[in-house]
Parts: C-alpha cells; sequence; structure tokens
C-alpha cells in the first residue's frame, strides 16, 4: 500500500487496528465510483445516483454555479453539470461535500475544526492555482488532494485523541510543526494516516501518495512527483497568506527537489501568491458546507 | 490598558499584555490586534480575561489603523517564518506575501 519504512507499517498497522472505527467511504461516494468504473453508464445514470440525495445535488449545483467555476451560463440542472464539467470533476466536487459532512463537528481545544477546513481548502485552491499555471491537466485532483492533504489530522483527533492533543501542545509551546510533534508522540505522521484511510477509501494510488508525502516530496513515486510539489507548496503558500490553520503556526520550508520539480522562476513570486491568494478566495464558499 | 472579561473583548482593540494560558505558555504578543477569529480562538483555549490598551497612544483615529494593521501583520510574518528565511525561496515568499496581504488591509 505504502512505500514507508518498516517500522512505520508496523505502527500504522497499529494503529489501524486500534482504530477501528476508520471512517467508511461515504456510501454515496461509493455508489458514485462504481457507477464511473461502468463503461455503460451515462451523464444521465450519474444525474440519477446524485438526484437520490437532494441536498448533495443542490450542493453540487451551488459549487457549479459559484465563482470557483466561473461559468458564463448558470447550470440548472445535475445532467447538464456533468455534461459541461464530466464525471471526474463532479465525482470531486461530491467527495468534498461529504467528507465535509462526514467530518464536521469541533472536539474543541487545541484543534479548531473551522479554521483546520479553511487551511484545507486554502491549499486545495492554491494547489489548484499552482496546476494552472504549470499547465497541469487535473485541476480538480489537484484541489481535492489539497483538501484531503490534512486529513489524517482529523482521524488523529477523533481517534487518537489524547496522543493528538499532545502533540498539539508540543507544537504550540516549542513552536514547531506538527508532523514534527506527532513523530515524537504517536510515531506516526497524519499524512501517514491520512494516506491510511484514503488508501481505505480506494482513492487513487496517485492521490494517496500525494497525501502521503506532501510533507516530504522527495520520496514520492515517479508519476506523483509533480502533483506531490504542487501540494507540498501550496500548504505553504495557504500558511503563508495566514488563511485558517492546521494545528500549528510554523511555516515549512520548501523541499528543494520540490522546488526543482515546478520549475518556478523565483521572479514570478508576486503572481503566484496573488494566483493563490485569490483562488482561495474564491473557494471559501465551501465553508459553508461544513456550518 | 485595563483587564477585560473576555466576553467585553471586541475585535480591533489592542491586545495590551501578552497573553499565555494556565501553564504561561504564550499564546498571542501584547500589540496583537484582536479579530473575531481571535477572540473565538481565545474562547476555544479558555482564556477568561486578557489586558486591552485603551491609553489615547493605542486607540488609534481611524485612518492610522491601516498602519497599525500592517505593522501587526509584518510582526505576524516574521513570527511565522522565523527560520525559514534563510531560503532564497522561502524570503521570497515571505515578501510578496507581506505586499499581497497589505495590499488588502482595510
Amino acid at each position: 500500500m505504502t512505500n514507508a519504512p518498516a517500522h512505520i507499517e508496523e505502527r500504522l498497522k497499529r494503529i489501524a487496528d486500534e482504530v477501528v472505527g476508520l471512517p467508511t467511504l461515504p456510501p454515496m461516494l461509493a455508489r458514485m465510483n462504481q457507477l464511473m468504473m461502468d463503461p455503460g453508464a451515462s451523464a444521465a445514470d450519474v444525474a440519477k445516483l446524485l438526484s437520490s440525495d437532494p441536498a448533495l445535488a443542490s450542493k453540487v449545483l451551488r459549487v457549479v454555479n459559484s465563482a470557483f467555476y466561473g461559468l458564463a451560463n448558470r447550470v440548472a440542472t445535475v445532467t447538464h453539470a456533468i455534461v459541461i464539467l464530466g464525471f471526474n470533476t463532479i465525482r470531486n466536487i461530491v467527495l468534498g461535500s461529504s467528507i465535509f459532512e462526514q467530518f464536521k463537528g469541533d472536539s474543541g481545544g487545541l484543534f479548531d475544526r473551522t479554521q483546520f477546513w479553511k487551511h484545507s481548502i486554502a491549499c486545495g485552491a492554491a494547489a489548484r492555482a499552482l496546476g494552472r499555471r504549470l499547465g497541469q491537466q487535473h485541476l480538480e485532483e489537484l484541489f481535492v488532494a489539497g483538501l484531503l492533504h490534512d486529513i489524517g489530522k482529523v482521524v488523529e483527533d477523533q481517534h487518537l485523541h489524547e496522543q493528538f492533543v499532545q502533540a498539539l501542545t508540543i507544537a504550540r509551546d516549542r513552536d514547531c510543526l506538527l508532523v514534527a510533534a506527532e513523530e515524537q508522540v504517536l510515531g506516526v505522521t497524519h499524512a501517514e494516516v491520512g494516506a491510511l484511510l484514503l488508501g481505505k477509501w480506494n482513492l487513487s494510488k496517485g492521490m494517496v501518495e500525494v497525501v502521503r508525502c506532501h510533507h516530504n516530496p522527495s520520496v514520492a513515486a515517479e508519476g506523483t512527483r509533480t502533483a506531490t510539489a504542487i501540494v507540498h507548496f501550496a500548504d505553504i503558500l495557504a500558511r503563508a497568506l495566514r488563511v485558517g490553520s492546521g494545528g500549528d503556526r510554523k511555516i515549512p520550508i520548501v523541499s528543494d527537489a520540490a522546488w526543482q520539480v515546478l520549475g518556478l522562476p523565483l521572479d514570478q513570486m508576486d503572481a503566484i501568491v496573488t494566483e493563490a491568494g485569490e483562488e482561495i478566495e474564491r473557494a471559501m464558499f465551501f465553508l459553508d458546507f461544513i456550518r | 490598558m485595563k483587564l477585560v472579561r473576555l466576553d467585553e473583548a471586541r475585535a480591533g482593540q489592542l491586545v495590551g499584555r501578552d497573553v499565555t494560558d494556565a501553564r504561561g505558555s504564550l499564546l498571542f504578543k501584547a500589540g496583537t490586534i484582536l479579530t473575531a477569529d481571535l477572540i473565538q480562538k481565545l474562547r476555544g483555549w479558555k482564556v477568561t480575561h486578557l489586558f486591552v490598551d485603551d491609553t489615547p497612544s493605542a486607540i488609534l483615529p481611524p485612518l492610522q489603523r491601516p498602519a497599525a494593521k500592517q505593522a501587526a501583520l509584518d510582526r505576524e510574518l516574521d513570527s511565522v517564518f522565523t527560520g525559514a528565511v534563510q531560503h532564497p525561496v522561502m524570503a521570497r515568499l515571505r515578501e510578496a506575501a507581506g505586499r499581497y496581504l497589505k495590499a488588502r488591509i482595510k
């Protein structure tokens, strides 16, 4: 499943065993994945499935008609949305909405879930902006990968709460990155725990790898290095722009390997920051879904 | 400067003294401008009281507020980027983020 060293694999296996109730894939998404693997399925079939959950269907239409997609004309039906934006985009919108639904709520204390989602949305939006600048094809997948990059923190908060709070406290008191504190307290990081969850959900191997390696992009598998480098730097951009919080306030230093993969000229930093900042502003309406 | 209950603190006020948790760990530095988000955060951290600076020099006329906000932003970015700006990419990012955020301060 992962290329993690043996001791981490062992620790992860223990966590997977301990965490009996690892959240399951939202049922709508499971059915949608199934339908999308069926070569005979049409836009109407997907629309019929989506329309069976009117609340979700209306969320999809709100997202499709938002400034985030900037479509010239208003889209009134789910079928029309699928035709215009494609199955993958619609599935990713459903994925995003289902994730918010599944993980909303707040455990209180040091880990503020609203701030967490703000940071996650910002990272997704910054990844989408970077992807566009780099001429990447799959902007929606970059958005979702950014949105989910820290999902392991929510799993830790829900299932390994005491140790997670201990890690948050260390990160705050020593003003260090949460990922370093997690290594110390849990022996694994949210990146690995997140990858464990997404692997269990059968999300694409690429998505799992990006989440697993977003703090250590130099070890990402061949074929996922660009996406990993994008999400790695998008996380840094979201922190630099002070949008939300993933539970720590420190900023990671960009990996030289990732920066090389991105190949972005330093003198374009103002444009990069502006594009990311504006994309983040457009994406913030996703926050309505968690309220 | 006066000590107020957290529910009396208002966005836009200046934090008069460093805010620490029960164990004395620093949460926010004096000079930070309170925002709704910050007050919410302090509530989450179970802070019940804090000092706000209401001396005449701290109560800035509206026209000076953006300058104070810009200074607070610089302090925040400096603190977040501590140790990172030795890296040339991070140094550029610190500057570009500062310019972007300052341009949006009202």
